[in-house]
């Protein structure tokens, strides 16, 4: 009798951990150029569509995700045109890392029911105590007891089902009225990063459009230690596909050409197709570990000859970046103690120190690309002057092939002018716990940050 | 690479350093099709400068 039980014991056991493994990617055995989630200007775009406005959220859990909700919600109460349409119709690309994540894939998904929705889905939850309760649930010991299914396939779980739907990234591509979402994760053996687009996955020889959404946003917030990696399977390459021209001309320059920056770029995406065998598998961690502010990608996209911004099909007169930055600065108290802080503490600041300092050199980044452009554009109209003013002969010098204003506009708590509120946000924790009241909080104070921009209030002055 | 922000004939492009290929939108009545690029020592009044003739 007792060797029955034990062997059904064993069996159930088996059966319950055999069968636990993670949501596996789709491979994609032919390649086609025009197929899956890739950008695309939008569909409606016209010649009186002069705008091109370019988001990125933070990450911070769930302050980043309603600060980005509040930028979200002042951008839909913006009427521009002579209130023919607000600034949210305008939206062409968000790009976004964890908890900012939520924000941009819902809105995404679900386009304005975000408005309606989300605060219940997602920001007024205690995500972190539904996890915990799931973790304690014993059919989920049995789970996690498989090496194919961790801590973060529960959450993937959970998003997918309560947050998200079940909806894919095909549903994603069939809202073609939505700007394009771009979810950025942390490729953990290369650093770098992993942008969830189908050209990413075209790579791994993999579909994107039958994967969850919610598995793309649990992997661009999976943090370092409380959640464990996301795995992608690493396919053979699919039948006709190549690296793009961008790649190759990076791999071309070599690392001491003239741009180390998109040498190493193309190598570590080149990799998971010249060299499979070593990389059968691609593991994926929260997007703050190589850029927790969402814009590494906007910075590559104006850089590189294949990003979005130069595949517009019409002429723009306005540029347009808004970037939701949700980072804190919780008043510290390790040197106060002459003993060396204790491990919890100097795990958490190696995994949030670098993350800060480069938040910050990203930022700069972008200003001082944007900074050349328009640098190049004033050089170009000085030099003119001064032909035309000293010169009978009428030459003219090419002008700028692209000429449109820019507008840079970071909302920061630090930029709050009243000090003991600027204090009370800058000292949130970053959890998925917040209560109504801080959401609430954090929603007006997105709005109020973006309003009192002066940046901001000089575009809406041009476009209104 | 292809260029959709309505470039005038003439106009000033910036790329980042390095190896571009440049080319034009349809229809394809020029040539060359494409040209591989890796400009240096340029400035926006003194830029590289790409010829493509039409056929």
């Amino acid at each position: 009798m007792k060797t029955i039980q034990r062997t059904s014991v064993l069996i159930l056991f088996l059966i319950l951990t055999g069968c636990a493994h993670y949501l596996v990617n789709a491979p994609k055995p032919n390649y086609e150029a025009d197929f899956g989630y890739r950008y695309l200007p939008k569909a409606q775009t016209t010649e009186q569509d002069k705008i091109y406005v370019v988001l990125a959220f933070s990450g911070g859990g769930t302050r980043a995700a309603a600060l980005s909700y509040g930028i979200m919600e002042k951008l839909k109460a913006t009427p521009i045109q002579n209130g023919s349409k607000t600034l949210l119709d305008e939206v062409d690309v968000i790009s976004s890392v964890s908890g900012g994540s939520f924000t941009a894939a819902y809105y995404g998904l679900f386009g304005d029911q975000l408005f309606s929705d989300f605060k219940d889905k997602f920001l007024y939850r205690d995500i972190q105590g539904e996890l915990t309760q799931k973790l304690f649930n014993p059919v989920n010991w049995f789970r996690l007891m498989s090496p194919y299914f961790n801590r973060i396939d529960l959450a993937i779980e959970l998003y997918n089902e309560t947050v998200f739907d079940q909806k894919t990234y095909q549903d994603l591509m069939n809202n073609g009225k939505q700007p394009f979402i771009a979810i950025n994760a942390t490729n953990l053996t290369t650093g770098s990063q992993f942008t969830f687009t189908q050209p990413a996955f075209d790579i791994l020889g993999s579909d994107l459009s039958i994967l969850p959404v919610a598995r793309a946003v649990a992997s661009s917030s999976a943090f370092p230690i409380l959640l464990s990696p996301v795995s992608y399977n690493n396919y053979p390459a699919s039948k006709g596909f190549d690296l793009s021209k961008d790649i190759k001309n990076g791999l071309k320059d070599k690392y001491n050409g003239p741009n180390p920056r998109r040498y190493m770029w193309a190598y570590n995406q080149s990799v998971y197709h010249t060299n499979k065998t070593k990389h059968p598998y691609v593991h994926l961690m929260d997007g703050g570990l190589s850029d927790n502010i969402g814009v590494r990608y906007i910075a590559d996209n104006f850089s590189h000859s294949s990003g979005f911004l130069f595949q517009r099909k019409t002429a723009i007169n306005e540029l347009i970046i808004i970037i939701s930055n949700a980072k804190t600065q919780p008043p510290e108290s390790l040197d106060e103690d002459e003993s060396p802080p204790n491990l919890i503490d100097v795990v958490y600041k190696t995994a949030t120190v670098s993350m800060d300092n480069y938040s910050f050199e990203t930022i700069q980044l972008i200003s001082d690309i944007l900074k050349i452009s328009e640098h190049a554009a004033r050089e170009i109209l000085h030099c003119q002057a001064i032909i035309d003013e000293h010169c009978s002969s009428g030459y003219k010098l090419p002008r700028m092939g692209h000429d449109f204003k820019v507008t840079l506009v970071e909302v920061n708590f630090l930029n709050v002018e009243d000090s003991a509120k600027r204090q009370s946000l800058l000292s949130l924790p970053t959890s998925f716990n917040l209560s109504e009241q801080q959401v609430d909080e954090l929603i007006i104070v997105g709005g109020e940050l973006l309003d009192q921009s002066k940046a901001f209030n000089e575009l809406l002055t041009r476009i209104k | 690479m292809r260029f959709f922000w309505r470039l005038h004939t003439g106009g000033v492009i910036q790329l980042e350093a390095g190896t571009h290929t440049i080319t034009l939108e349809k229809p394809k009545n020029f040539s060359p099709i494409e040209q591989d690029v890796n400009p240096s020592g340029t400035s926006p009044i003194q830029p590289h400068k790409i010829y493509f003739s039409k056929v």
